[in-house]
C-alpha cells in the first residue's frame, strides 16, 4: 500500500542526458530555496532564544544573531517562570496518553483487523468520527464530568482528554498493520499450541513494531503538544504542561519575546528530535493511514 | 489484504475467538461510551439546562427548554463566529489546497535531496500549533516583528502593519500562520496520491504526443479526484476546528475580530461560566463536522468496497 513506487519525470526524447542533469539540479536548486523559506520561523524562533534583550528589540532586527546569550534561558528556568514544574507536567502527561492509548488501541486494533462484526465496524465509524469533533466541542461537556467527579486539575483528566484524540488516530493507522500480518502465520502458531492472546504478544506485536512505535510516538508528540484539553481541565499551575505555561507566559510577560522564544524553543525540541529520529515511521505509517479509515 | 479479511471470516467464525474479538475491544469500548458518547450526550442535556458556574459541582440543573439555542441564536456574536469561520475556512482551505498541490506536483519529480527537503516541509506540520502560533505572534509583532521589516526592506510598506491589532489584519495573519500548518498537510497526502498513478500512463501519453497539461488534465486530474475530495473535506473539518493557534496568537480579538466558533464557544463557556451557552453553542458547533464526516466515512467505505 505504501510501497508504490516512487515516479520519475517524464522528459522528452529530445533531451539529452546532460541537460536533464542540469534541469535535476536546478529543481534541486528551487527545492532547498522553498525549504529555506518554509523554515525561516522556526529558525527565527530559535536565534530569538539565543538573543539577549538588546538584540532582540534591535532595529534592524539582527538576522543572524551577533553573540550567543543564555539570558532567556536562564529566565525560563527561574522559579519565576515555572518552567521547570511545566516540563515535568508535560512528561507525565505525554507518557501517560502514551501508555494509555497503547493499552486501548492495541488489542483494539487486532479485533477490528481480524473480527468484522457488528461492533468493531460501527466503532470504526465512531472513531472516524471522533477524529473530526472539535477538541473545544469535546472539552466542555468533559469539563463538566470532571468537574463533579473532582478531578479537574489532576494529570488523569488531562490524559484521558487527550487519548480522545490518539486512540482514533492509533487504531485508524494500526488496523492495516495488523490487517496485512499473514493470517497462516497465526494459524501456524496456534497449531503449535499458543493461545491466541500468546499469538498477538509473542509473534505479532514483534512484527508490526515499526506501527507501535509511530503510534506510540505520534501519542506522544500529540500530548506533549497539546493545549485545549490541558487549557480548559486545568486551572492551577502544579498540573498544567508547558503548551498551557507558555500561553500564561505570553499573558504575563507578553513582550519579553527572547525568553518566549526560548520556552517555544524547549516544547519544539522533544518534537523535532522525535520527529527526525523516527521520520521514517511517522511519514510512511502517515502517508498510508491518513486517507484511509 | 482483503483477500486475507474474507479469509478470516469464514475460519475466524468459531465462538471461541469471536468472544475474544469482543474481550479485546473492551477497553476500548468503556473508553468510547463512558468518556465520548457518555460526555457527548451530557452536552445536550446541558444544552437545555440552566447549568452555570454557580451550579456546575452540584449538577443540579433544571431544564429550561430551548432557551440556550435561542439566547446563542440572537448573539451577534454567535453570527460573527459563523462569518469569520466561513472566512478563514474558505480561505485557508483554497490557498492550501492550491499551494499543496503544486508542491506534491513539484516533489512528484525526482530530484537530489527530495526526500531530505520533502521531509524538512512536514516540521511547520509537526510543531505543537501554540509553539506555531508563539513564533508568528512574533513574527507579525508591529514594532519588532521581522515581517514588516522583510515588508519595508523589499519596499512594499511605508510604515510598519498593526497585523495583530487592526480586525482585516489579524484575519490575514492567522490565516497565514494555518497556511504553514496546511501546506505541508495537503502536499503530504497529494503526493502519495500522485504516487499511486501508474507511470506507464504517462509514458504511453508521451509516446501518443500529449504534452505536459495534456497529461495534467487526462490523466493526473481524473485519477486523483477521489484523494482530492478527501483532502478537501479533511481540511475543512480540520481547518474549521482550529481553536489552539487562533487563541495563541489574538485571543479572539482585536475586538472579536477573530472570534471563530471554537473561540467563541471557548469564550462563552471558560470566561462568562454560561455552560448552559457553551454547550449549545458547542452543539451548534458540531453540525457542519457532523454532517461532513458522514460524507468522509461513506467516502471511505466506498475506497473499501
Amino acid at each position: 500500500m505504501m510501497t508504490a513506487s516512487r515516479s520519475r519525470t517524464v522528459i522528452p526524447e529530445s533531451a539529452g542526458e546532460k541537460r536533464r542533469r542540469r534541469l535535476a539540479w536546478g529543481k534541486s536548486a528551487l527545492a532547498w530555496l522553498i525549504a529555506v523559506i518554509y523554515l525561516f520561523p522556526v529558525y527565527w524562533m530559535v536565534t530569538t532564544s539565543v538573543k539577549n534583550k538588546a538584540e532582540t528589540f534591535a532595529q534592524p532586527p539582527h538576522l543572524i544573531p551577533q553573540a550567543l546569550h543564555w539570558d532567556s534561558y536562564r529566565a525560563a528556568f527561574s522559579d519565576e517562570y515555572g518552567v521547570w514544574l511545566a516540563l515535568g507536567n508535560s512528561f507525565i502527561i505525554a507518557t501517560g496518553t502514551l501508555v494509555l492509548t497503547l493499552l486501548i488501541a492495541v488489542p483494539a486494533s487486532y479485533a477490528v483487523a481480524r473480527y468484522r462484526t457488528g461492533i468493531s465496524t460501527s466503532m470504526m465509524v465512531l472513531l472516524t468520527v471522533v477524529q473530526l469533533l472539535p477538541a473545544i466541542a469535546v472539552s466542555i461537556p468533559m469539563f463538566v464530568m470532571f468537574r463533579q467527579m473532582g478531578l479537574i486539575n489532576t494529570y488523569a483528566s488531562i490524559i484521558i482528554a487527550d487519548v480522545s484524540v490518539t486512540l482514533p488516530f492509533a487504531v485508524i493507522l494500526l488496523r492495516p498493520y495488523f490487517k496485512q500480518f499473514p493470517y497462516e502465520v497465526e494459524e501456524a502458531a496456534k497449531l503449535d499450541g499458543l493461545g491466541v492472546l500468546q499469538t498477538i504478544v509473542r509473534i505479532i506485536i514483534p512484527t508490526i513494531r515499526p506501527g507501535v512505535v509511530m503510534i506510540g510516538s505520534f501519542s506522544f508528540l500529540m500530548a506533549w503538544g497539546e493545549f485545549t484539553f490541558a487549557l480548559t481541565l486545568s486551572t492551577q499551575q502544579h498540573v498544567q504542561p508547558l503548551t498551557v505555561a507558555l500561553n500564561r507566559l505570553i499573558g504575563q510577560y507578553g513582550t519579553n519575546w527572547n525568553d518566549l522564544m526560548a520556552v517555544a524553543t524547549l516544547i519544539a525540541l522533544p518534537v523535532l528530535i522525535i520527529f527526525i529520529a523516527l521520520q521514517r515511521y511517522i511519514v510512511a505509517g502517515l502517508a498510508g493511514g491518513a486517507t484511509k479509515g | 489484504m482483503r483477500r486475507q479479511t474474507r479469509h478470516v471470516q469464514a475460519s475466524g467464525a468459531r465462538k471461541g475467538t469471536r468472544s475474544l474479538g469482543f474481550i479485546l475491544l473492551v477497553p476500548a469500548l468503556i473508553y468510547i461510551v463512558v468518556f465520548l458518547l457518555g460526555p457527548l450526550c451530557y452536552n445536550l442535556w446541558i444544552s437545555v439546562s440552566n447549568a452555570n458556574g454557580a451550579n456546575l459541582i452540584t449538577g443540579d440543573f433544571a431544564p429550561t427548554g430551548f432557551q440556550n439555542y435561542a439566547a446563542v441564536i440572537a448573539d451577534d456574536q454567535f453570527w460573527n463566529g459563523v462569518w469569520l469561520s466561513a472566512v478563514f475556512t474558505v480561505s485557508c482551505l483554497v490557498l492550501q489546497f492550491i499551494l499543496g498541490y503544486a508542491l506534491a506536483l513539484f516533489f512528484r519529480q525526482s530530484f537530489p535531496g527530495n526526500g531530505v527537503i520533502r521531509a524538512l516541509l512536514l516540521v511547520g506540520w509537526i510543531l505543537p500549533p501554540v509553539v506555531t502560533g508563539t513564533i508568528f505572534k512574533w513574527i507579525f509583532d508591529s514594532d519588532y516583528g521581522v515581517l514588516n521589516f522583510f515588508l519595508s526592506q523589499l519596499g512594499l510598506i511605508d510604515s510598519p502593519i498593526k497585523w495583530l491589532t487592526e480586525p482585516t489584519t489579524a484575519m490575514v495573519a492567522i490565516v497565514t500562520a494555518n497556511l504553514w500548518v496546511g501546506i505541508p498537510f495537503n502536499m503530504l497526502l497529494l503526493l502519495s496520491g500522485l504516487h499511486t498513478i501508474d507511470e506507464s500512463l504517462y509514458e504511453a501519453a508521451s509516446v501518443d504526443g500529449a504534452g505536459r497539461w495534456r497529461q495534467f488534465w487526462s490523466i493526473t486530474s481524473p485519477l486523483m479526484r477521489p484523494v482530492i475530495i478527501s483532502v478537501l473535506l479533511l481540511g475543512v473539518i480540520n481547518t474549521y476546528k482550529v481553536f489552539d493557534l487562533i487563541y495563541t496568537m489574538t485571543k479572539g480579538g482585536p475586538v472579536n475580530a477573530t472570534t471563530t466558533l471554537p473561540i467563541y464557544t471557548y469564550l462563552e463557556t471558560f470566561k462568562i461560566f454560561e455552560f448552559g451557552h457553551g454547550a449549545a453553542a458547542s452543539t451548534l458547533t458540531l453540525v457542519l463536522p457532523l454532517v461532513l464526516s458522514w460524507f468522509y466515512v461513506r467516502s471511505l467505505r466506498e475506497e473499501d468496497q
